[in-house]
């Protein structure tokens, strides 16, 4: 039905000069559309074996003939020869002379794939291999013809041209083109007069026949060229059955021939001359333009959306009736590059839409004369008129991009069935809800994470028929894909009554791949553990299956749901299956939101993402927010959520409403407490603040804590939007909540589009611009995560693998001989001077050089190991330290440079006095300086002095240090050591434990790494606290781990500050600050 | 005329090979003519054409073809043509020519 015009359409735009790009373009389209329902169609058909329906065979062939016609139009050889062969074999089926068995349908839906996969690559269609499928599907037919065929070709029809017999042609061959529904002409060629004077090979003109139809018969008349010995004939008669599905009036048009030398074989044997066309293809063309209403079904007029008010809960009526929507071409010049640029949309529904269009030109010209006349009353009237119609032409534009989600299940049961097939399970599915419609944009997003869930049931969750025979239960598993709408969302769901998830298997997964902790394990809910799927890198498939492992994990499932704004929900019972329960929005054009202010500035949250609004009262904060290391979080009915303060993510000034005066104040208060702090210093009562800053400035935490809380005032409150970004929620510290509304995404300009914390803009009321925050994109940017923030989980479990086995160096890198490159920590590093060889002092059998109007002593590498000589040259660098409050400086040449690296150190190769091993630094050998042994064997006594005078002070504090790493243990004891403390040393938090007990009274307190062997620094932190003697001993941990997963489970396992490996600083002052307080305790 | 300038013509009794060398076309086609029409005349009874090198064959070519076919037939010999493209094979085939006379493909 479809088909006829629009090949007509094409061929005569093609004869008109139109650009053919237009014409490739609708039959592309038409092809798809075509292919569209094959699948499920050939499904259909191999269930019902020998028992075939001619009205779906005849569909799918009628579908694979047109395919054939157009692209013999366009020369697309590929695609022609391709559907010919399929056409091929569904003749056969439809004859009966093949059954359609599973093998021969495999052929046919892997040849449409190929077919579909030429069609959407048009252009390289003809440089595509096809040869396979070609091959495959003439086996099939071959095998399969049978002698009937054999038989009606021995009965021939007579075709005659003007009272004479021409040809002899099988009746089997007219019967089966005309069953295909072509036409069949007699054409009569002269091949000199109407071939060669106009320039064309007999060749061409077989080509142009071949692309477009069949040749039945034809017949040179070979008579009438005469011999040698006559004059060259001039002309030489060529007559051609010709069968194809272009229609008698334009098919002068293909040949370039008079219309009567075509003629239209009747079937009789008799011919009939063409019958004459009213006007001509031109007026034809003409007649064509309401291509749509030729094959338009109508919908009840009733079901267009109509007049009336703009009822809720409407959708649902609509998405029954729109699947009918028969399609016409858009008229956006959309390109046919990406596929489905362009949309076919009901009539009806663009008739309603000009409709309203109308209205709203009415409403304005309303507007228009009451603003003119100042007529409040006739302004409010169009007012209310142009918001019915707006919300009504909203209403209906946003039913054009509607699209059935059928269009995705639709292609499940194909995936269904090959999945089954090679996994040799039986399973059943179930669609429902087909019609259910979703914005386009949402319906194409969803097809990846929707086949990657019904490939998982199928794989992962339908057991093997003799598991499920063991267990009782229906050999054929049984796959329910739901679609349905509720609370204007619609839910999808995919549930499989299969073996169900482990969420213990699933913990244990995630606890290996080091994504989780077992601590957090501890505090899951099963739902939460089999939640933990969505985290990237989890995959639950003991052993990978080549269908499961394509690519797409659950958490690019997860990733293209949340750019959905969709949410998922995991429910599982171990041995009666799994539902995946998939909520999304109907549209992500117009989306409701939550408008939020800080200082002044607006904010839109999707209120998809909102998932409750809290306010925390003032004399409430200290209960309810509470600090885990650097993070604050919320405790929430039990839950600890982190919380951040939108101001600060945004860098917006924060401000609050002085309790008094009521103005606004800007608040200043940054992180004022230390880092020991176990309190909430953001969110103190900022009303105190002013007095407080007065008094001192930078006042401290903890000691305000410890007063009574003074006045409270409600503006004090503070509101938190705890928002949800899939399965993680934060809370949004917001100074205002306003109002729900609907608002219109803008995508926001291309100097934007790179800021992955907003989602696009929109105009409010008043005109003004407010950002939509992009929920998941913010707890990116801002670093928040927690066990489901999925991309942050994976690089920190990366980066703990790694870590185990390397810890970061910080070095100076300069060179003693000319290739000879040597490193020293930076952290030890004071400052690097240049020097001049001349400027350097021979003194006393010492070399010192002035600096800092003092002398200061000079080493060289080569004093104390076995090194090349400091080459002979003037420019010379000196690397001062600053050791034990003296300056001593190294000597050595350029080139210096600073390097952060991970490489592994070798501790023994190279190791010698003054050098404490080697590494691997840009592909070069780098020797690792130690400086203190360097300067004990020059300056023995060197550190004495200074270590004595400290002893004396922290008599009674000895550090128990742990730490595997030699080059970390021996940096971080030298730092202690330099501050004055006796340090027990430890290589890893077994052998710690040990030392405490055994010099147990000594020990003040605990300096651990974290990744250690036999023992880690959690598992240590947890002895000591756990253990009555020692639990009063503050641990701090050091580590180069830092994510707030870390702080987390460091608090959790009892660390009492964590510090980040190596500042010298920090450590040192950090544990000056935990003596002082064991000694106030005392 | 070009095209025909390189054609080969070497005898066997009644068996002649005719290469062309070139396309058969129009241009050429007088020249050819002139050429076989005494072969038959002198005995010759099969006409191979090799058609090694021949990428085309227009209306006229065809027509000389069949003309030769036409002359042979009536003396009891027959036109054999081989070597012939793909193309050309596939255009004798669907003009359904190799009704009349054999055609072979190259190699």
């Amino acid at each position: 039905l479809i088909r006829l015009p629009h090949s007509k359409k094409m061929l005569e735009e093609k004869n008109m000069g139109n650009t053919d790009d237009e014409i490739l373009r609708m039959f592309i389209e038409e092809s798809r559309e075509h292919l569209a329902d094959i699948e499920n169609d050939l499904l259909v058909i191999e269930e019902g074996g020998a028992d075939i329906d001619d009205d779906l065979v005849n569909k799918v062939f009628r579908a694979a003939h047109s395919l054939k016609g157009g692209a013999g139009f366009f020369h697309l050889v590929n695609i022609k020869d391709l559907a010919h062969k399929i056409e091929n074999v569904l003749d056969m089926i439809r004859s009966r002379e093949l059954v359609p068995n599973p093998e021969v349908i495999n052929i046919l839906l892997i040849a449409f794939d190929k077919l579909k996969e030429l069609v959407n690559n048009v252009t390289e269609s003809n440089n595509i291999d096809i040869s396979e499928f070609i091959v495959s599907l003439t086996g099939l037919s071959s095998s399969y013809l049978p002698k009937e065929e054999k038989e009606s070709i021995k009965k021939t029809l007579d075709i005659r041209l003007n009272g004479k017999t021409v040809m002899k042609v099988p009746e089997f061959d007219i019967a089966h083109a005309r069953k295909r529904g072509d036409y069949i002409y007699i054409v009569q060629y002269d091949l000199i007069h109407d071939v060669q004077r106009v320039g064309k090979t007999p060749l061409d003109i077989i080509r142009n026949m071949l692309e477009t139809g069949t040749i039945l018969e034809c017949l040179v008349d070979i008579s009438a060229v005469g011999t040698l010995e006559d004059e060259p004939s001039n002309q030489i008669p060529f007559y051609v059955l010709f069968a194809t599905i272009i229609e008698p009036d334009i098919i002068g048009s293909l040949f370039e021939l008079d219309q009567e030398r075509i003629q239209v074989f009747s079937g009789d044997g008799k011919t009939q001359k063409q019958p004459e066309v009213t006007g001509g293809s031109t007026m034809s063309v003409n007649t064509m333009e309401p291509i749509f209403s030729q094959h338009s079904v109508i919908v009840p007029e009733d079901n267009v959306p109509a007049h009336a008010g703009s009822e809720r809960g409407k959708p649902q009526q609509q998405a029954g009736t729109s699947i009918q929507h028969q399609k016409a071409p858009a008229q956006q010049g959309a390109s046919s590059g990406p596929p489905d640029a362009s949309l076919r949309v009901n009539v009806h529904l663009l008739d309603s839409l000009m409709n309203l269009a109308g209205e709203l030109v009415l409403s304005r010209n309303q507007l228009l004369e009451a603003v003119s006349h100042n007529d409040r009353r006739a302004l409010r009237a169009s007012g209310q008129r142009i918001n019915l119609v707006t919300s009504e032409l909203q209403e209906a534009i946003m039913l054009t991009r509607m699209q059935p989600i059928g269009n995705i299940f639709n292609k499940f049961p194909r995936v269904v069935r090959d999945l089954t097939k090679d996994l040799g399970k039986e399973v059943r599915l179930e669609m429902d809800g087909k019609e259910v419609e979703l914005d386009k944009t949402i319906v194409e997003g969803l097809s990846d994470p929707l086949t990657h869930l019904v490939r998982n049931a199928v794989d992962h969750g339908i057991e093997t028929q003799e598991v499920r025979v063991k267990a009782g239960k229906d050999p054929t598993g049984t796959i329910r894909l739901k679609a349905y709408h509720e609370a204007g969302q619609v839910n999808i769901e995919i549930q499989d009554e299969g073996a169900g998830i482990d969420p213990g298997k699933i913990a244990a997964t995630a606890v290996s791949r080091g994504l989780i902790s077992h601590d957090q394990v501890k505090a899951m809910s099963d739902k939460e553990r089999i939640a933990l799927i969505l985290l990237p890198g989890l995959s639950t498939a003991e052993k990978v299956t080549d269908l499961s492992g394509r690519g797409v994990g659950m958490d690019v499932v997860k990733t293209n749901l949340d750019k959905l704004g969709g949410q998922v929900d995991i429910e599982s019972d171990m041995g009666r299956g799994t539902r995946f329960k998939i909520k999304l929005p109907l549209t992500l054009a117009i989306i409701p939101s939550l408008l939020v202010s800080v200082n002044g500035e607006r904010f839109a949250v999707p209120q998809v993402n909102v998932d409750e609004l809290i306010r925390v009262a003032a004399s409430q904060v200290d209960e309810r927010i509470e600090k885990v290391g650097d993070a604050q979080v919320l405790i929430l009915r039990g839950k600890l959520i982190p919380i951040v303060r939108l101001a600060d993510c945004m860098g917006i000034q924060r401000t609050f409403e002085d309790p008094i005066s009521g103005e606004k104040r800007p608040d200043r208060r940054v992180q004022a407490a230390g880092r020991r702090s176990r309190k909430a210093p953001l969110f103190e009562d900022p009303s105190r603040l002013p007095e407080e800053e007065k008094k001192d400035g930078r006042p401290d935490g903890n000691e305000r804590r410890s007063g009574p809380d003074r006045r409270y005032h409600a503006n004090s409150d503070l509101s938190i939007v705890v928002v949800t970004a899939g399965a993680f929620q934060y809370g949004l510290v917001v100074e205002a909540l306003h109002d729900n509304i609907e608002i219109v995404v803008k995508p926001l300009g291309r100097h934007l589009k790179h800021l992955k914390q907003y989602a696009g803009a929109t105009i409010m009321g008043d005109g003004r611009v407010a950002l939509i925050l992009d929920v998941a994109g913010l707890a990116q940017v801002i670093g928040l995560s927690s066990l489901a923030g999925s991309s942050r989980a994976v690089e920190l479990g990366k980066k703990a693998q790694q870590e185990k086995s390397q810890d970061i160096h910080s070095f100076l890198l300069f060179r003693n001989g000319p290739d000879e490159q040597c490193a020293v920590p930076l952290d030890l590093v004071e400052r690097v001077e240049q020097v001049k060889a001349s400027a350097i002092e021979q003194v006393g059998g010492r070399r010192v050089m002035r600096y800092r109007g003092e002398s200061m002593p000079l080493l060289a590498l080569k004093d104390v190991a076995m090194v090349q000589d400091l080459p002979d040259q003037d420019d010379l660098i000196v690397i001062v330290f600053n050791l034990s409050g003296k300056a001593i400086g190294l000597l050595a040449t350029p080139p210096v440079d600073t390097i952060e690296t991970r490489t592994a150190m070798d501790e023994s190769t190279l190791k010698q006095k003054g050098i404490m091993g080697s590494c691997i630094i840009d592909n070069r050998t780098t020797l690792i300086v130690d400086i203190f042994d360097l300067i004990e064997s020059l300056h023995p006594g060197w550190f004495k002095g200074r270590d004595r005078r400290d002893l004396k002070k922290n008599n009674s504090h000895a550090i128990l240090l742990a730490e595997d790493s030699d080059f970390f243990r021996s940096q971080v004891k030298r730092f202690l050591e330099e501050g004055g403390n006796n340090v027990i040393a430890a290589e890893d938090g077994a052998a710690a434990w040990n030392l405490l007990q055994e010099k147990g009274d000594e020990v003040k307190l605990v300096v651990t790494d974290v990744e250690m062997p036999n023992l880690d620094g959690y598992g240590l932190a947890r002895n000591i606290k756990g253990n009555e003697r020692f639990s009063h001993l503050p641990v701090i941990a050091l580590t180069s781990l830092a994510g707030d997963e870390d702080l987390a489970k460091g608090k959790a396992a009892g660390f009492d500050e964590y510090l980040i490996k190596l500042d010298k600083e920090k450590l040192q002052e950090t544990v000056s600050v935990f003596f002082q307080h064991s000694h106030e305790r005392k | 005329v070009e095209e025909i300038e390189m054609m080969e013509l070497s005898r066997e009794g009644i068996r002649v090979n005719v290469k062309p060398g070139g396309n058969i076309v129009a241009s050429g086609i007088n020249d050819l003519r002139a050429k076989l029409k005494p072969v038959i005349d002198d005995g010759g009874r099969e006409i191979i054409f090799d058609l090694e090198g021949v990428t085309m064959i227009d209306s006229i070519g065809l027509g000389l073809l069949i003309a030769t076919h036409n002359s042979l037939a009536g003396v009891g010999g027959k036109l054999k043509i081989v070597n012939a493209s793909k193309d050309l094979l596939d255009l004798f085939r669907n003009m359904r020519l190799d009704q009349h006379f054999e055609v072979s493909l190259a190699g």
